[in-house]
This record gives C-alpha cells, structure tokens and sequence, in this order.
C-alpha cells in the first residue's frame, strides 16, 4: 500500500479531489480531440504544431528557407512557368453580352484593352506583377490584398488590388464568425514608410482577396508550400556548418613541426620562424634548411588533420537532404543529373508529372479569382456583380500553355474528330493545332480554303493547266483532261435527272427547293428524312441512359469519399470507369443508322437501274 | 448486297472515333459540372447527405441540350458514312461512278451547303471526301445533306 492510498483512505476528500482533477483532465482531453472547428486560439490559427513556424516567428524562417538555392529552385520551378503562360478571361458563352463582359473584366483584371474598354480600366499594377504576388501564398501559406475601386463613366472597377506584407497580418488578427468559420475581420499591426507604427489596424471581409495554398476548412493561413521542405532545410543547414568547419580544418590545415634537440639556438629559431611562415596563404617563398642530428635524424614538418580524409566527406548527406526538398517541391526532375545517380532518360516523364503539379497551381490561382475564399468573393464575379445584372454565365479566368507542347497528346484525336466531320475545320482550330506545336505561323496560313467543288460548267482544262501541263509533262494533264471529260459526258446523259421535276413544288414542305427528277423519282426522300430524325432519336435514348450512369458514378464517388479538394485535379482528368459499355451500346446505335443509309443508297442504284433511262 | 469487307471495317472504325469523340464531350461536361458544383459546396461548408442531394439536384437540373446536340450530330454523320461505304461498294464492283450532293431537305440550309447543292463529284475523289455532308456545313450538327449516287 503506498502512501497516496493511505492518505486518500483516511481522508476522503482528498480521493474527491483527486477524483475531480482526472475528471476535469479528461474533459480538456476530449474537448481538444474531438473539437470540430478549426484550431483558433485568441484569433491565432493553432494547426501548426512547431514552435519555430508559427506567430510571428516564421517569417523570419520562411525569409531563411527561401534563400536556400535547393528551395528557392523548387519555387522558381513552380512560379516562372505560370508568369510565361497564357492567362485570359474566357466569356461565359458566345452570346455577345457575355462576351462584353469578358473584354470588361480583361481590361480591368489583367490590363487587356480591347475596343470598347481601354486603359482607363486597367487596375494599378500589371498582371505579371499581381501574379507573382498571388503566388507569394507558395511562401508564405496565403496572399492578402486590399482592394479599392474607382467609378470609370458608369461602370466601377478596381483601383488597386494592393499586397499586403503577411508578417503585417497580426498572429492574433483573425476574426472569425462562430459556427459559420466565416471571416469577418482581419487585424493588422505594421509600421508605415514615414515610420508611424499601426496597432491593430482593422480591415472588413468586404475590402479584402484571400489566396491560399493547401486551403481546407477555416484554415485561412494555409500552409506554406515550402513548409514541409523545413525538416531537410533544418537538418542541411547544420551539416553544412559542419561541413565548413571540416573544410577549414583540413583545407587550411595547421602547420608543426619538431627538431633534433642537439640543434643549437639560431637553427630552432629558424624553424620556428619557417613553421610560422607556413601558417599563411602564400608560402611559396619560404625555404628552410638545417643540419641533421648525431643520430642522422632530421627535422619533421606536419600538418594536423591532413590525414584524416576527404575534404567534401558531408556532400552525401548534404545531397540527401536536397533530394528531400525537390521531393517536397515536386522538382525531381532538376535533380537528375545533378547527384551521382539518376539519369537524364527519366527526367522526361517525371518532368510531365512535375507538369502536373503546375497546372494544379494554375487552377488553384484562377479558382481563388473566379470564385473567392470563403466567403470572399472572387475578383471575376464581384467585378461582374458591381456592373451587369442578371449574369447566368460568369466569364472565368483561365491559364494555358503553360508548356509550349501543352495539350499535343489530343492532336491526334482532333484530326481523327475533323476527318469524321464531327469537328468542323476551322480557322481557330488549326490555330490551336499549330500553336500546341509551338509553332507561330502568321495568320493567312490558317484561313481554311473554299469548299472545293466542282462547278457546273467546269469540263475544259483551265489555263492553268495548260502551262502545268507545259512544265511537267502530258501524263497528268492527260488525267485530269479525261476526268473532265468524262464528267461532262456523264453530265449530259444525266442532265434529265439533274433538272427540277415539272409538277414539283418550288420550295416548302420541309425542302428548300424543287426536287430534281433523280430526288423526286429514285430517292425517298421521307425515309431519308426520318432516318436522321429517328437516328437522333435512338441516339438520345442511349445518350440519356449513358448520361445517367455517368452522373451515378460521380454521385457513387462522392459517397465513397474519393472526392477531396487535394485531387480534385486528377478527378477533372479521370476517365468514366462505364465507358466501354457506353461505347458499345453507342456504335451499336449508330451503326444501326449508318445501315439504313447504305440501304437507302442501294434502293436508290436499283431504282435508276430499273427505270427506263430517259435522255436529254 | 453486303459491303465489301473494306468499307465494312472503315465505317466500323469511323462510327468508333464518332462515338469516342461523343462520349467524351458527355463525360467531361459531366464531371466538370460535378467536381465544380462539388468544389462549390464543400467551400459553403455543406458536407454528407446535403451535399450529396444538392448535388444531385445540380447535376440532375443540367440542360439536356448538348445531348440533343451530339445526337444530331452523331445521327448525322453516321447515316452519311454509312451511304458513303455502300457507294463506295457498289463502285467498286462497277455499279456508280459519280454522286450528286443533296441539299433538298431542311429549308434553313447554311451558305455553304447551298453552294454545295448539285454538284456532281467522282466517288472516291478528294473531292468526294472534301464535300461528304455534314463535311463544311457551317450548322454542323444540323446538316441534312447526303450524297445521292448516280446509276452509269
């Protein structure tokens, strides 16, 4: 029995108090496990757990963190790529009010005049430079700015999208609605460039734009992308102290030395004096020379250290904690080629992954701008609000070619798209096509050519054929003079049919025009007719029913949890698991129509075949 | 008279691409609608069975149009390669040599199909592919061109 038993048995309110001390323990225990909201305490987010990175703490260890080649490396791999792609405002759709409002929020947004709105609508600071501020949130875990507007004729637009300093956001400025998590304030202490000190400067939801990276919750602060590159940083910062340390004792090492003591006075001091010669930089005019001992023994020159290894023996470890920081900062691929291992031939594929990674990003800046934060409005839409109503299709800032080959893994199935007539060609296509090679033709080479047909009256070789048929030879020319031919005889026995059926209607009736004896006698028109409309028709059975089983899917994702907002990106990308059945039951359809339209030519030969043949 | 196996196997790669290319369109529609609408209410802070019936309503509520667009589309196409492989068959055994363009139905023809209207053109020709409807309509989807072939 020991004595706290003994105590808690002889006095029993001192059990009760102890009883009450577990109990109480075990609430705050369950309080702090269980809490749903977000980690707020006195309105500094808590979600942080290392000492050093949180407060105002950090932003002298992120300033640190940054100048790290290795992390500032995985930055500049993730932000200059974004600052040399293309970044539009996309109209909500072709209608032309909606394309209005594109050109106006281009204009404001990113400086991009047009006819109607000029510079008189441009914001403050360029876009480039916004771009590079948005993405301070990859430093510092968010981007504030402070917005101000002006009235430009009857429209209102945005003056100034102005940065705010992070480390001016007070730690305990944040101002949170309870139970919604909505931000209602946010406080802010810095000192001004005349040197007036701010304490606790109060900015409204109203006048602020949040972007956050690793944004989940109330979590308003994010989480720095370079936050988990701290570990290695911390840890590389240290041996490379030790490492110089080394450097400095085995690259500069110390000189000694030791002489036959039967050596008289003048010659120790000598070489004392030459030992000390030896401490410099430059000995290279040093010389010493002394006498040997009775014994044949001579004096020793040493330098400490000297044999105690490699110079650069930390590089190992050294390199390892840079292989953790590009594993943290997705940027493998700069790595390869670099350490002793690796090789440039995987460098390719991880570099798409790495591609990945940055059309992420790009995302996660446009979304913030279309949409908001929370309950922040995005840019996009709050500048749309102020000035157009009853908008159904908000215009949305978009990013592309963020590499010159971006998007060429389609091309193929483009062409196969145009050459099926699914796809028209036209000009902003073959642009596309052409630009994702990386190629900048000049506009001319894009217009798509004139139906090419064949007219009527055509029969005879054109003069320009005539001089081809000079330069190149007769064999073609003979060609094309015997198809021209044979279309013009061909023309004549079949002008009877080609020509408008006497008693046939001129127009109406569904058709724009007479019909020709070959329409009129040989081809049912109202088969052909309702071939198409039932061929949609079937098509939009099978479509509605395909339809539904993708919207199953999605809701069976969204129930399973595999939707989350860190892979909502390789979500947009992932196929439709049904999609081999869907394909079947729709080539299955349409291969129903593409039959009826063979029989139908097949009826049309038989039916000329068996009537007699009239001539012209 | 059965296709030639050629033209069986091209129409069936052909109605393939169609279909892929349709499907595709639907899918990513769909999802993009889904994980933006998704994206949405998880930012509202709407989460479990309420997301999941909002969601729903959204994707349930989309407007059937872009379906009824690439029937017609699909519909379209298929029938006219369809009268294409038969023609060009029914060439290759000698029975037609020409084809005419058809643009007698629908009287909301587009510019380029009235041009195209009547002209005679050789099957097999790169002509014949160039000008096969719905090929340069400016409507697309709405075409109702068709080759009519022509008995020698």
């Amino acid at each position: 029995m020991g004595l706290g038993d003994f105590i808690a048995r002889q006095f029993p309110y001192v059990r009760k108090l102890e009883e009450r001390a577990i109990a109480l323990e075990q609430i705050a225990k369950r309080y702090s496990s269980q809490s749903s909201g977000v980690d707020i305490v006195g309105g500094q987010f808590d979600y942080e757990y290392n000492t050093k990175l949180k407060g105002s703490l950090r932003w002298d260890v992120l300033e640190e963190m940054q100048n790290d080649p290795h992390i500032k490396g995985a930055l500049n791999h993730r932000i200059l790529p974004l600052l040399s792609a293309k970044w539009e405002i996309q109209a909500g759709s072709d209608k032309a009010k909606d394309k209005d409002i594109a050109d106006f929020v281009a204009a404001n947004l990113l400086n991009k005049s047009s006819d109607k709105y000029g510079r008189e609508f441009w914001l403050q600071t360029s876009w480039r430079q916004r771009l590079f501020e948005i993405l301070d949130m990859l430093d510092s875990g968010f981007s504030m700015f402070c917005k101000t507007t002006r009235p430009v004729g009857a429209k209102r637009v945005y003056d100034r999208l102005h940065w705010l300093e992070p480390s001016s956001v007070d730690p305990h400025g944040w101002d949170l609605e309870d139970d919604t998590d909505r931000i209602r304030t946010v406080w802010r202490t810095y000192r001004t460039p005349q040197g007036v000190f701010r304490l606790r400067k109060k900015l409204d939801a109203a006048e602020i734009s949040l972007y956050i990276w690793e944004l989940k919750g109330a979590r308003y602060e994010g989480k720095a992308f370079i936050r988990p590159m701290w570990g290695a940083f911390f840890r590389k910062e240290r041996l490379q102290k030790y490492a110089t340390i080394w450097a400095q004792k085995v690259g500069a090492p110390v000189p000694s030395g030791s002489y036959p003591s039967s050596w008289p006075e003048d010659v120790r001091q000598k070489f004392v004096e030459f030992i000390e010669g030896l401490r410099g930089t430059s000995p290279t005019e040093l010389y010493f020379v002394g006498p040997q001992g009775p014994d044949g023994k001579s004096h020793e020159v040493k330098y400490a250290g000297a044999d105690a290894g490699e110079l650069d023996r930390s590089r190992g470890l050294i390199d390892g904690e840079n292989a953790e920081i590009a594993h943290a900062g997705g940027t493998k691929a700069m790595l390869l080629g670099e350490t002793a291992t690796g090789a440039k031939a995987v460098a390719d594929p991880i570099s798409g992954i790495e591609l990945i990674y940055l059309e992420a990003t790009a995302a996660t800046v446009a979304d913030f701008s279309n949409f908001g934060a929370a309950n922040l409005r995005g840019e996009v839409q709050e500048l749309v609000d102020w000035n157009f109503a009853g908008v159904k299709e908000y215009p949305q800032l978009v990013c592309s070619k963020i590499h010159p080959y971006q998007g060429i893994e389609h091309v193929e199935g483009i062409i196969k798209a145009v050459q099926a007539g699914v796809l028209p060609m036209h000009e902003a296509l073959r642009r596309q096509v052409a630009e994702r090679y990386g190629l900048n033709l000049p506009d001319d080479a894009y217009e798509v050519e004139e139906p090419v047909g064949l007219p009527l009256d055509r029969g005879k070789p054109s003069d320009e054929d005539q001089d081809a048929n000079k330069k190149n030879g007769n064999g073609d020319m003979m060609k094309r003079e015997e198809r021209a031919l044979a279309l013009e005889v061909f023309r004549g026995r079949m002008s009877y049919l080609l020509q408008p059926m006497e008693d046939a209607p001129v127009r109406g009736a569904g058709f724009r025009r007479a019909r020709t004896r070959l329409e009129g006698m040989h081809v049912n028109l109202a088969a052909v007719q309702d071939s198409f409309r039932v061929g949609e028709s079937d098509m939009m059975l099978v479509l509605r029913d395909v339809h539904w089983r993708m919207l199953e899917e999605i809701m069976r994702r969204v129930a399973d949890g595999k939707i989350d907002t860190r892979n909502i990106e390789s979500q947009r990308r992932s196929k439709f698991r049904g999609t081999e059945k869907a394909l079947e039951l729709v080539q299955r359809t349409l291969r129903k129509v593409a039959d009826r339209g063979a029989d139908h030519a097949e009826q049309e030969l038989k039916s000329q075949r068996e009537a007699p043949r009239a001539v012209a | 008279m059965p296709l030639l196996e050629k033209y069986a196997r091209g129409i069936a790669e052909e109605l393939g691409v169609v279909a892929q290319v349709s499907l595709g369109d639907l899918w990513n529609r769909l999802l993009g609608e889904g994980l933006g609408e998704w994206t949405r209410l998880n930012r509202e802070g709407v989460a479990g069975d309420d997301l999941e019936r909002r969601l729903r309503a959204h994707l349930e509520g989309l407007s059937e149009k872009p379906l009824d667009d690439v029937s017609r589309k699909s519909a379209a196409v298929a029938y006219n390669q369809g009268r294409a492989a038969e023609i060009e068959s029914l060439s290759d055994r000698g029975q037609v040599e020409f084809v005419v363009r058809s643009e007698i139905l629908d009287d909301r023809t587009c510019e380029v199909c009235a041009a195209l209207d009547g002209q005679v053109v050789e099957v097999g020709s790169d002509e014949f592919f160039q000008l096969m409807p719905p090929a340069r309509c400016l409507g697309g989807e709405r075409c109702r061109g068709f080759y009519v072939p022509i008995a020698e």
